[in-house]
């Protein structure tokens, strides 16, 4: 499990069995600003939502059980009250479209391109800034 | 409205004939009823003394009187006490075929008095009573005569149709007039107020002709009045639109604005025609933003999500939710340029200031800015590069530079003997020397690239380009031969030449920029020169001593990969790829020797991964690999015990990449074609002379010599190097100590 620098635009959590993938886009995402968290692993994990505003999940990783681990890391969420996104991690554009059927909150798509990466988490983190600013300001 | 004038006309008009009739009628009974009643009188005057005295022929001659009346149609006389002569009389009745239902009213009508004369009209009778009296007022009779009305009735009628007619005239030609006026004075001039609000509802000027004074002409000249008053206002509005819209045109900004529907309004400015193309009115500004998305794409989402939250919020918060928004943008323009867009957003309220009715954008364009970012950022980071690269110069690579220096010196003075122990004029030079002279020139420009020595490097590719042209053909014989070989040595001297000089150059340099360059050189030569000496005299040794001297003599495995990564960025931006440098086992320590080889060795491995294994970005992208390449090199202990107290330390180096690793087929069939024997393992051939499968050679590697030269240098130190790829899935260099068979 690899962590992050001091605070700055948000934290993101990114789960994927690519350890050539999660520290490129830990370094990339590091330079501008955000904290990051990184595992290849998918048992265990819930105690890193804490504190995370976006999770990242690569649904197909080998041998896992996608489906399984969403659910556990939203249930966990849950239970805590906590309330981050999470966002289907992936480059195929067939399983990119199927992100609501899955049950996320979106896709981070075009993995591989930390430029793309970038651009998409910015925008993931002006939803969740909606999000909250909308609660905040719910009329009666 | 004249319709219902003209009912209301024909209303009054059939009230007004209904009444004159009636009227007309009433005097025609009314004269009747004059006349019935003095006839009636007269005739029972005439009957007093007839019927008090009982004459009935007087009675009768009456009667006949009566009957020469020819309005008369019924008459009776009814005695009614006994006559004085004591005659009695019976009732005399004058046509009684006409005698009213009932039977005659011998009596007086029902109400009188009995004495009292009544005359009275019905439908088509004057009815008279007489009560006949005699001198003494006594009741002797009575008399009942029935005067017809039908010459009035028809008389009535007569005049009623006259009356119906002129009536019906009368109403037809005022309805025709009221008509013809009121087309003429009222529907012609609102016809005409009509038409022209039509024309000024379509934005043209209208005015109408008044004509009257009336209140049509006062309409009309109010309706002139506001058609003026709109033309000028529109006038106003248009040239405030103007100016607007030249501001707009002038700032250097894209302007757009778009409403809770999220489609862009008709207000932009020039430049957003520019940048979003011309026709921009109508269209969703998110299609503008993010042209060619799948709507399933986080950055659409995202701003779909943040307008429609924006055009619901309490206009107290908009500026919280203004903030929420995309701040930039990454897009093809119109005209098919990347753009980078810096995005600003401003709400637009409503007049009462309570309702968001509109936002607009701001959108300035920043490609250039960005790029010249960039550039600096590339020149910063060069600069840093080269600042880094200095300092570990100065700092650490000092030494490196410094056996660098030593290495090249002594290939330089080897090659250097090689064709100066030849006489000038030679036409010998036998296929070894030129293998040597070619392995020096190539390990020499390996290690020199490394150090951005770009004149030393280009002499030594120079004079490889020479040495590999004359290496198939060496071996042949003849005059053209031995006249080319004279001129490939005389070429081959000045090429070392030059070498030396930029080898020379390099040191001053190096000694230049430093000031303690000269006294690092120089404590690096006498640390170097000390600790040789030591490996000299005790080296060979297997004591303790031997072994203390070798550890003394090793160099940390850092050292020989010091600039590596700087180069392989600069080496994969030149091949379009993207690569990326993984180094373990710095601390390991590496024999003297091999410290001094490995640079270039390494050098050349990467070089060839980078140029021939390492995939293209759209490559590696269709093979569903990352677009970074990594090349991994990891120096560890083959003895497994990391350099106990004691022990030595023997180094294995592993080269592994992720490209496409080596087509063995390919590497077969080339050799095939040079009459080369073909090993067990197919992929040792990538260690034979001549082996190349490369289409082009480019700058960085590719003549098909370079590993031969690398394996012929390792196997000098006691090092061997083996490969192990797996195609399309990379491949791994191992160098390790040769085993010696005890």
């Amino acid at each position: 499990m690899n962590t992050a620098v001091p605070p700055g635009r948000g934290r993101v959590l990114i789960v994927d069995d690519s350890e050539i993938i999660l520290s490129r886009d830990r370094l990339r995402l590091m330079s501008e600003g955000y904290e990051v968290r990184t595992t290849t692993q998918t048992v265990g994990i819930a105690k890193y939502l804490r504190g995370t505003d976006v999770v990242l999940l690569d649904f197909h990783m080998p041998g896992i059980d996608g489906v399984a681990v969403l659910r556990s890391l939203k249930a966990a969420a849950d239970d805590a009250g906590l309330s981050p996104l999470f966002y289907l991690y992936t480059s195929d554009a067939v399983r990119a479209g199927e992100y609501a059927e899955l049950g996320f909150d979106g896709v981070i798509r075009n993995k591989g391109d930390t430029e793309s990466l970038v651009l998409q988490i910015e925008a993931a983190f002006r939803v969740f800034r909606t999000v909250a600013l909308l609660r905040r300001t719910k009329r009666p | 409205m004249i319709l219902l004038v003209l009912i209301a006309l024909s209303l009054a008009a059939a009230l007004a004939y209904f009444r004159l009739a009636e009227r007309d009628r009433q005097g025609l009974v009314d004269a009747k009823v004059t006349a019935a009643r003095m006839v009636a009188d007269l005739f029972a005057v005439s009957l007093s003394a007839p019927l008090d005295f009982g004459d009935q022929d007087a009675i009768d001659a009456g009667m006949n009187h009566l009957r020469q009346n020819s309005d008369v149609v019924y008459a009776v006389i009814v005695p009614t006490a006994q006559s004085k002569t004591g005659t009695t009389l019976t009732p005399t009745v004058l046509y009684p075929e006409h005698a009213p239902l009932g039977g005659p009213a011998a009596g007086p009508p029902q109400g009188s008095a009995g004495k009292e004369a009544t005359t009275y009209a019905t439908a088509d009778r004057v009815i008279a009573y007489r009560p006949v009296l005699n001198e003494q007022s006594e009741l002797v009779g009575n008399a009942v005569v029935h005067f017809s009305l039908a010459r009035e009735n028809a008389t009535y009628e007569a005049h009623r149709r006259q009356l119906l007619l002129i009536m019906v005239a009368f109403t037809v030609l005022l309805g025709g007039a009221i008509l013809l006026g009121g087309r003429k004075f009222i529907l012609g001039p609102i016809a005409r107020l009509s038409a022209a609000a039509k024309q000024l509802e379509l934005g043209k000027a209208a005015r109408v002709e008044v004509r009257a004074r009336d209140e049509v002409g006062r309409l009309g000249d109010a309706f002139n009045a506001m058609a003026t008053a709109i033309e000028d206002r529109e006038q106003r509005l248009a040239a405030a639109r103007r100016r607007l819209q030249e501001l707009f045109d002038n700032m250097r900004q894209a302007i757009v604005s778009f409403g809770p529907d999220g489609l862009v309004r008709d207000d932009s400015s020039r430049n957003a025609k520019t940048i979003f193309g011309p026709d921009l009115t109508g269209k969703p500004l998110r299609d503008l933003l993010y042209p060619g998305m799948p709507k399933y794409d986080i950055r659409l989402q995202s701003f779909d999500m943040w307008r429609e939250s924006l055009f619901q919020a309490d206009p107290g918060t908009l500026d919280e939710f203004i903030a929420c928004g995309p701040t930039s943008v990454e897009m093809v323009g119109h005209d098919g340029d990347q753009l980078s867009l810096k995005l600003e957003f401003r709400p637009l309220l409503d007049p009462d200031g309570d309702q968001l009715n509109r936002v607009m954008l701001l959108a300035t364009d920043e490609t250039d800015r960005r790029r010249l970012e960039q550039t600096v950022k590339t020149q910063e980071k060069e600069h840093a590069r080269q600042m880094l690269a200095m300092r570990r110069l100065v700092a650490g690579g000092a030494q490196l530079f410094a056996s660098f220096v030593g290495m090249v010196t002594e290939r330089l003075a080897r090659a250097r003997e090689l064709v100066a122990g030849e006489s000038e004029g030679s036409t010998v030079l036998p296929k070894k020397d030129i293998d040597e002279l070619f392995r020096i020139a190539h390990t020499i420009r390996g290690e020199a690239r490394v150090f951005d020595l770009g004149v030393l490097e280009s002499e030594m590719r120079a004079m490889e380009v020479l040495l590999a042209n004359r290496l198939p053909e060496s071996a042949s014989a003849g005059r053209e031969r031995a006249e080319q070989t004279t001129q490939l040595i005389a070429d081959v001297r000045q090429h070392v030449q030059k070498a030396e000089q930029a080898v020379e150059r390099a040191c001053a340099v190096f000694i230049e920029a430093s000031p303690i360059g000269a006294a690092v050189l120089s404590q690096v030569t006498v640390q170097k020169s000390d600790v040789q000496t030591i490996l000299e005299l005790a080296g060979s040794r297997s004591d303790a001593l031997g072994r203390a001297a070798r550890r003394l003599a090793s160099r940390p495995f850092g050292e020989c990969v010091g600039r590596l990564s700087e180069a392989v960025t600069s080496w994969a931006e030149s091949a379009g790829k993207k690569v990326q440098l993984a180094i373990d086992g710095r601390d390991h320590t590496v024999p003297p020797a091999l410290a001094r080889a490995l640079p270039g060795v390494l050098a050349h491995i990467v070089r060839n991964a980078i140029a021939h294994g390492i995939e293209s970005i759209d490559d590696r992208a269709a093979a569903g690999k990352d677009q970074i390449g990594v090349v991994h090199i990891t120096c560890a202990d083959a003895t497994g015990e990391g350099g106990a107290e004691g022990r030595e330390v023997v180094p294995i180096i592993t080269i592994e990449d992720d490209g496409a690793g080596i087509d063995s087929a390919a590497l077969v069939a080339r050799a095939r074609a040079m009459g080369i024997a073909i090993p067990a393992d197919p992929q040792e051939l990538v260690f034979e002379n001549g082996i190349s499968t490369a289409s082009e050679v480019g700058d960085l590697s590719g003549r098909g010599i370079g590993l031969a030269a690398v394996r012929q240098e390792l196997a000098d130190l006691g090092f061997d190097i083996k490969v192990s790829a797996a195609l399309g899935k990379g491949a791994r260099f191992v160098i390790e100590r040769m085993k010696t068979e005890s």
